[in-house]
């Protein structure tokens, strides 16, 4: 049925931690898990809800089986009833009764073990779906291409891998057993129903079950629809209330505290209406099954004391419906009931599950734009041997980036592009990188074409530095390691010398171990910037690219950049795509890229000689770096 | 003591200008706030707000007895329409059946109506007390001082104010219905003991196993809900940070490592979710049939009472009716305990912040002053955050319509004088006043009213750029906001953006440049006209260009009002007309920037140092905690919370 309006997650709270910190202790060690993973995708067919469940089909069956027979033994009471009734109370036979009593009884036990083992083991089946599908759609979204990952995407993707799995698993789970629960136990209590009287069933199913069936129907649609109102208006309170907690200074400072009290209280009050209209519903469908439960014994009452009138008492017959199997008879009335109103609420299940399905399929259709051929081979070692051939590149929208480029990097060369923003220098990075193909022409590393080495080996050696630093969350050492998990302490601690940031560390409250997005020990984007230096030197790449990675550093981290670039360019390619000259200069080429082209190449001083555009970017900087210090002083 | 030049009207106009308010009430404030007696129990302070909807909060009870009574006389009233057949059937007399069946019929009629108010009713002041909570936290969180919101979270706040709010209510709407099911069960069972004794004691003979087996069942089943959020909550954190860091995932080569990452986690999800699924798997079918069992007992042991004739066979199927009905009780009365006990919890979370009071209030006679002419002095004052001394002994003084820049390193205390200025902290010692008044003897609105100050990082809200500009006069024309932009050489890129005056910013809207922002925070400063204006900082993400302009502008405008400026820009430094340097929570000099470079070694050095230092300070300051992250993403999560598994049954 329908979810009750859910709060966002704020964390264990307190009283519970001792009791969840208790689980956790029994939680086994996952810390060696290893799942396969390979660039190319293991299968091709598209993923749909029979695919998904086809591997499993026998568990399935199994389960349903088991589910058969939890659901006839529930009827087992109901029956006996009549049993009881007609061939025990109403002829005055003790022993039948016992042997009811027993019957039952041992129903009762079967069905305690039998339901057991039905609920382990559906749900340990659908637990073990819902990880390997984690899994899978994860290892999916690892092969994309890097241009699949746009902002916007973010949010949208975390919803396929949290509530689109999780509707599956409904769908799983509640929707598709009960489904087929609820139509076995709507099967066997019409077999019983029409066993004990075909009128009253007839009557029954002309009369209560539409009413039952269309109300729970409108309940499950209504209520639905009142909760993702009631979501929608406490995300309003929320983010009102955040609002105003993060402006406190100025709500205070600009005297609008009383307009905050009346705005705030207007969106509480919404949320207090949503709140209302879903307790209307839910107290309407509450009572209002109750009386049509009601109603329909008493419908069923009545009809049964007009078919008892038309039957002489005297002919009773054995077999005839008597005044027991009417009772026996509205027993069964209350369990005809319960799959009526499961299967009207499946329709929420059935709609979301649904959808979810077609959002995976889609994700998990997706192609990566970035494809690793067939027979792509493992690179050894690089040299970093680099040529462009007439390379054209252009991103979807025919928005041409790089025209006819053709280029040689020699290996061990530092080549450093310069250019205004837009003109196509990120873009030699990327596709160096490979995180695009070239429209036209091919890029080659050793001679060898990009696109037939696999792109674990590629990225192996391949270190790139991007404008922006990305820590994940963990410790210093955690982010420094991402680039080469098995490296030693000494490693870190060298990476770490090698950039000129081992002092910062030290005065880090927990030094290596101190987690990079906490209060209190967040770093300067410099000295980020600084901590992804050393995360690429110790990947220890044959070729090194830093793309824009020195243009936000403050003066007081230049010095110690420059020199960490020292240490880093030694003995390697390297590409340096920078807006700051001072970190130019030092390449062995520098090449000036304007309007998708290669405008000038050459040495710094071979360049400033020629006195193109590079000469006058260069004397413009200067002039800035000139005004900059003397506003300072 | 008011100022004696005020006529009445005035004085009434001045108070609303002194708060102004461009949004019209649609819903009553709230009635009450809580007990202030620290000594009482939860539910007791709670209670006040409960009681301000007695009416509703009685009518729902009384309607909720009254059909409780109703729904236990129909059991009854069935067995007898069973017991009226026979006798119906033998003598065609159908006048008593059909008079039972009107009965029973009128009875449920009344009773779905009854219990539908009345349930209606009870959720409605539920859901009251929630909205008037709210607004009750919310309210008193105004009344603070900022000494209480620098020891606390905004995360923690939010939390506070909004699951454990939501947890009181949940316990405050379901403890009553439960509680007059539970009268339900007594007049049953006096009912059930009434008619046979013995049958009456064996049919419920099960029910103390189903209430503790349901105990048991929902104290396993919390910790693991709660451990499954937050194992939901760390897989969403990889995913998050694979799709935002996917580059250089991919440039190490560490997608291996990353999906092993990620079934880790999924692996402990898997595992924690299991658990539950085995709990469940154990009690729940044990309390289903359990409750059965009495069934089985009452159809056994009643059906050879029928037989040996001491009961009738109608009175069998009421008591097979009533054992229905009391069982259900039982099995959420475990439940409703458990919430109890978080309810306690958690009301103690939130007096924790609603017995919070402030240092900062106003005096019993407050001196208004309606304009004021900016001269502002410090003397010798005193001032600590917590231990360590920021203001050592401060004295200055600013004359009406003068700019003054104070220069200084970060930590000398710059941003705190302007913090005591706006009366956010009080002094420790010493006294700041405007016009000769003490700060501590006008109204803190009053104050705030003539102060206005411009941070370097304003804070915009998610609303359309004229309500963040509007935001101290809500009712200021568009003329103003436009001229307000202008002046802060906002109105160009405002133009440009998709809906101009009506696009929105902030957090869930348009992004703005550092500089935009800035501009923004001045327009929104000039638009209030303040007598005295600071600005903290406030062009230092602006281009110089335009920094140029807004001088332009500005110069026009600092003339009227008295003018504190902190800045380390030369260009910024230069509107003052005077200049005064602070280290170590002194004044050290004062001058005009040519004689300070000429007598003051420390003035030039400050100048050099502070660029590269704020620009840190600027960058740490956006830095998203933890906390604020798992946050971001728990919002982004749609969860089922532990309270989900009530879902309104346990009485029918």
């Amino acid at each position: 049925m329908s979810k009750e309006a859910s709060l966002p997650f704020a964390g264990i709270p307190p009283e519970m931690l001792d009791k969840t910190n208790a689980l956790i202790d029994k939680e086994p060690d996952f810390s060696d898990i290893e799942v396969a993973f390979s660039h190319k995708s293991p299968s091709s067919s598209p993923f749909t809800l029979w695919s998904f469940l086809a591997p499993y089909k026998f568990r399935f069956i199994f389960a349903l089986v088991l589910v058969a027979m939890t659901e006839m033994l529930l009827l087992v009471g109901p029956y006996l009833v009549q049993v009881a009734i007609d061939k025990a109370i109403v002829p005055k036979d003790f022993s039948v009764l016992i042997t009811v009593a027993m019957v039952w009884g041992g129903s009762l036990f079967l069905a305690v073990i039998i339901s057991g083992i039905r609920i382990r083991f559906l749900g340990r089946l659908g637990q073990l779906l819902m990880y390997d599908l984690r899994v899978r759609v994860f290892s999916h979204l690892q092969r994309l291409s890097v241009d699949f990952f746009t902002e916007e995407k973010a949010g949208r993707l975390l919803t396929r891998m949290t509530s689109d799995i999780e509707a599956l698993s409904n769908l799983l789970q509640t929707g598709l057993v009960n489904l087929v629960a609820q139509l076995l136990a709507l099967f066997f209590i019409l077999i019983l129903l029409f066993s004990f009287n075909l009128q009253l069933t007839l009557i029954l199913l002309v009369f209560s079950a539409p009413v039952m069936f269309g109300f729970t129907f409108w309940f499950s649609r209504t209520s639905e629809k009142g909760y993702e109102v009631v979501r929608n208006r406490i995300a309003d309170v929320l983010a009102d209330l955040q609002e105003s907690l993060s402006g406190m200074r100025l709500v205070i400072s600009f005297n609008r505290m009383k307009h905050n009290v009346i705005n705030h209280r207007n969106v509480v009050g919404d949320y207090r209406d949503a709140n209302n209209y879903t307790s209307k519903i839910q107290a309407t469908y509450r009572s209002g099954t109750q009386f049509i439960t009601t109603g329909t014994s008493l419908l069923i009452f009545t009809a049964g004391f007009f078919i008892l009138k038309d039957v002489n008492p005297s002919l009773n017959p054995e077999g005839a419906f008597t005044v027991g199997s009417l009772v026996a008879f509205n027993v069964l009335v209350g369990r005809f009931f319960i799959p009526i109103n499961e299967l009207s609420g499946l329709y929420n299940e059935f709609q979301s599950g649904n959808a979810a399905v077609k959002k995976l399929a889609d994700l998990l259709g997706t192609e990566p734009s970035v494809k690793e051929s067939e027979n792509a081979f493992n690179l050894k070692e690089l040299k970093g041997d680099i040529r462009f051939n007439d390379v054209s590149f252009s991103y979807e929208d025919d928005l041409t980036v790089l025209n006819n480029i053709s280029l040689h990097i020699e290996a061990g060369k530092t080549i450093s592009f310069v250019g205004p923003t837009g003109a196509g220098k990120s873009t030699i990075a990327k596709l160096i990188c490979r995180f695009y193909d070239p429209t036209r022409g091919s890029i080659t590393l050793d001679n060898i074409n990009l696109k037939d080495i696999s792109l674990q080996s590629l990225h192996r050696q391949l270190g790139i530095v991007p404008q922006e630093p990305f820590l994940f969350h963990g410790t210093i050492k955690e982010n420094i390691l991402f680039a080469r998990p098995d490296a030693t302490d000494e490693e870190v601690v060298e990476a770490c010398k090698a950039v000129g940031i081992e002092d910062m560390i030290k005065r880090l409250p927990e030094g290596l171990e101190t987690h990079c997005h906490e209060r209190g020990s967040s770093l300067s984007s410099g000295e980020r910037q600084l901590l992804a230096l050393a995360r690429a030197f110790l990947s220890k790449p044959r070729v090194l690219i830093l793309d824009e990675a020195t243009s936000n550093i403050d003066q007081q981290n230049e010095a110690r950049i420059e020199k960490a670039l020292d240490k880093l360019l030694e003995g390697r390619t390297a590409i340096i795509i920078a807006h700051r000259l001072a970190t130019t200069r030092r390449a062995d080429v520098i090449v000036v890229v304007d309007e998708q082209k290669i405008v000038e190449m050459g040495s710094h001083e071979e360049l400033i000689q020629k006195k193109g555009s590079y000469f006058q970017m260069y004397e413009t900087w200067e002039r800035q770096e000139e005004e900059k210090r003397e506003e300072i002083l | 003591m008011l100022n004696p030049s005020l006529d009445d009207k005035d004085i009434i106009n001045f108070e609303a200008s002194l708060e102004p308010v461009n949004v019209k009430p649609r819903f009553a404030d709230p009635k009450a706030k809580i007990d202030q007696d620290k000594s009482k129990n939860w539910f007791r302070r709670v209670l006040p707000i409960l009681l301000a909807n007695k009416w509703s909060f009685s009518m729902g009870i009384t309607l909720m007895i009254t059909t409780m009574m109703l729904g236990v006389s129909v059991p009854a009233l069935i067995g007898k329409l069973v017991d009226s057949i026979e006798p119906a059937l033998l003598t065609g007399d159908t006048n008593n059946f059909i008079f039972l069946v009107t009965i029973i019929f009128i009875i449920s009629f009344v009773r779905f109506f009854g219990a539908a108010v009345g349930s209606y009713q009870l959720g409605r002041v539920s859901n009251q007390l929630e909205a008037d909570l709210r607004s009750v936290v919310y309210n008193h969180l105004f009344t603070l001082s900022f000494s209480f919101f620098d020891k606390t979270q905004t995360g923690q706040l939010i939390s506070r104010a909004n699951s454990d709010i939501k947890t009181i209510q949940m316990f405050l709407m379901i403890a009553p219905m439960l509680l007059t099911s539970l009268l339900s069960f007594a007049f049953a069972a006096i009912y059930m003991l009434s008619v046979h004794l013995t049958l009456a004691l064996a049919s419920m003979i099960a029910i103390p196993l189903v209430f503790f087996l349901s105990v048991k069942l929902r104290r396993l089943t919390f910790p693991l809900s709660w451990l499954t959020q937050a194992r939901q909550a760390d897989v969403a954190v990889i995913v998050d940070e694979n799709v935002n860091g996917q580059r250089i995932v991919k440039s190490f080569a560490q997608e291996m490592m990353q999906v092993n990452l990620l079934a880790r986690a999924a692996k402990k999800l898997q595992w924690v979710q299991v658990r539950s699924v085995d709990v469940s798997a154990f009690y729940n079918p044990l309390i289903e049939n359990l409750s059965v069992l009495g069934s089985v007992l009452v159809w056994v042991y009643g059906g050879w009472l029928v037989i040996e004739g001491e009961i009738a066979l109608g009175s069998l199927v009421a008591f097979t009716m009533y054992l229905m009905m009391i069982q259900m009780p039982f099995r959420f009365l475990g439940w409703m305990l458990m919430l109890e006990q978080r309810a306690k919890a958690s009301a103690g979370r939130i007096f924790e912040i609603l017995d919070e009071t402030s240092e900062i209030k106003d005096k019993e006679n407050i001196v208004e002053i309606e304009k004021l002419k900016g001269e502002v002095s410090f003397k010798n004052v005193h001032f600590a955050y917590a231990e360590e001394p920021i203001l050592k002994g401060l004295s200055f003084e600013v004359e009406p319509n003068e700019t003054v820049a104070i220069v200084g390193q970060t930590g000398s205390g710059k941003s705190t004088i302007i913090r005591l200025l706006s009366r956010f902290y009080d002094v420790d010692k010493g006294s700041i006043s405007v016009d000769g008044v003490n700060v501590q003897d006008m109204g803190v609105r009053n104050l705030h009213y003539h102060v206005t100050q411009v941070l370097d990082e304003p804070f915009l809200f998610s609303v359309s750029i004229r309500d963040n500009i509007a935001y101290g006069r809500p009712n200021a024309s568009m003329d103003e906001i436009i001229q307000a932009a202008k002046a802060a050489e906002a109105h160009d890129f405002i133009e440009q953006t998709s809906d101009g005056y009506d696009t929105v910013v902030g957090e869930r809207g348009y992004t703005l440049s550092g500089g935009q922002r800035q501009r923004l925070g001045i327009a929104r400063a000039l638009i209030v006209d303040p007598s005295i204006l600071i600005l903290d900082d406030a062009t230092s993400a602006i281009d110089v260009k335009i920094e140029a302009k807004i001088h332009k502008s500005l110069l026009k405008l600092l003339n009227k009002r008295t003018t504190i400026l902190i800045a380390h820009r030369l260009s910024t430094i230069n509107l003052a007309d005077r200049i005064l340097v602070l280290d170590e929570g002194e004044i050290i000099a004062s001058g005009t920037h040519e004689e300070l470079l000429r007598d003051e070694p420390r003035y030039s050095e400050i100048l050099s140092q502070q660029s590269t230092k704020e620009i840190i300070e600027e960058e740490q300051g956006e830095e998203e905690t933890d906390e604020e992250y798992r946050k971001r993403i728990s919002e982004m999560l749609v969860q089922g919370s532990p309270n989900d598994e009530f879902k309104g049954g346990f009485d029918e």
